[in-house]
């Protein structure tokens, strides 16, 4: 009986051994998730469309002034894609929108050769005005990455 | 499986030799305590590693949160009061609007002491940096210390408008 207590008592501790080791590699806290990557990412994302809002390049729908702009603000190691959607008065009244008729949505890409891998995504909608009146109510969304 | 019989068998030997049992049986407790000592001293060692790595990745956390913070207090807030100077401020803020700079308060920004910029924006642990380019990367206005041999350092790039034109805003902080 002596010998089956001694299996039992090495069981025992290389059992405790093993938990022991196992809860030093697995149990111990990693530390917080890093966020901070992708809220830096965000907030150059929501730069960029108030940048180009506030300096009346978005309100032009001009593809290209826009391309450019974004293109010559945009970090070099980003990507982007640009969508906005353009909408007007349903109504005389314009108390309802629909996509305009004269200005389809349109896309402007930035680096787009690279994947979009962890992107993050900004929003803005912006007036176009004309005659001191509001032509166009837009939507934009910039899709950012690093590449 | 393998420990048991070399114990079962030690046990018979233990019974019917006429070698000394006590010398067995503390043959069997050494390597016991080895075995124990070694699997305790790996788990201190890893323990202590994760325990230091923690440490300074969490320094370097408050670091990224910090800058964060401020970077985005500079470019969308216009400080209090309002119309700050040197004199009468409260808190730092240097926009017109959101991501619009003032030149007139980055003017009195780079002019405030780098001693008081630190307790205005609660950094008095750190060094820190701001400095605007236009977008051909040239510089426009430089504050604070450049580092220099630094241990840790977190330095971002915002995008703003400064004088009517696009502008990158650098704000980083370092030890």
């Amino acid at each position: 009986m002596k010998g089956f207590v001694f299996t039992l008592d090495a069981l025992l501790a290389t059992t405790i051994a093993i938990v022991i080791l196992i809860a030093t590699y697995t149990m111990i806290p990693k530390g917080q998730e890093d966020y901070f990557l992708d809220d830096y990412k965000t907030k150059i994302a929501n730069d960029i469309l108030i940048v180009l809002d506030k300096s009346n390049t978005l309100e032009t729908n001009d593809e290209t002034l826009i391309q450019n702009s974004l293109t010559s603000i945009l970090p070099n190691n980003y990507g982007a894609r640009l969508n906005v959607y353009v909408y007007e008065c349903a109504t005389h009244d314009c108390d309802n929108f629909v996509l305009s008729s004269k200005v389809a949505p349109y896309v402007i890409t930035v680096n787009r050769s690279m994947p979009e891998k962890d992107s993050v995504l900004a929003k803005r909608s912006f007036l176009s005005f004309e005659n001191n009146r509001i032509k166009y109510y837009s939507l934009a969304e910039l899709r950012v990455w690093l590449v | 499986m393998f420990l048991a019989n070399i114990e079962f068998s030690t046990m018979v030997q233990m019974l019917y030799s006429k070698k000394p049992k006590a010398q067995i049986i503390m043959s069997d407790f050494l390597i016991g305590l080895v075995i124990f000592l070694v699997v305790i001293a790996l788990a201190t060692s890893v323990w202590g590693k994760n325990i230091y790595n923690m440490g300074l990745k969490e320094k370097r956390s408050e670091m990224e949160t910090l800058v964060l913070l401020i970077s985005d207090q500079l470019v969308k807030s216009s400080g209090i009061p309002e119309d700050w100077n040197s004199t009468n401020i409260a808190a730092i803020g240097l926009a017109e609007s959101d991501n619009v700079l003032s030149p007139a308060k980055v003017s009195n920004f780079i002019n405030l002491e780098n001693e008081k910029t630190k307790n205005l924006l609660g950094i008095r642990n750190y060094n820190f940096i701001f400095r605007l380019r236009n977008m051909s990367e040239n510089i426009l206005v430089e504050y604070g210390n450049i580092p220099v041999n630094e241990k840790e350092s977190v330095i971002i790039r915002r995008i703003v408008l400064y004088q009517g034109r696009p502008a990158i805003m650098d704000f980083g902080l370092w030890t």
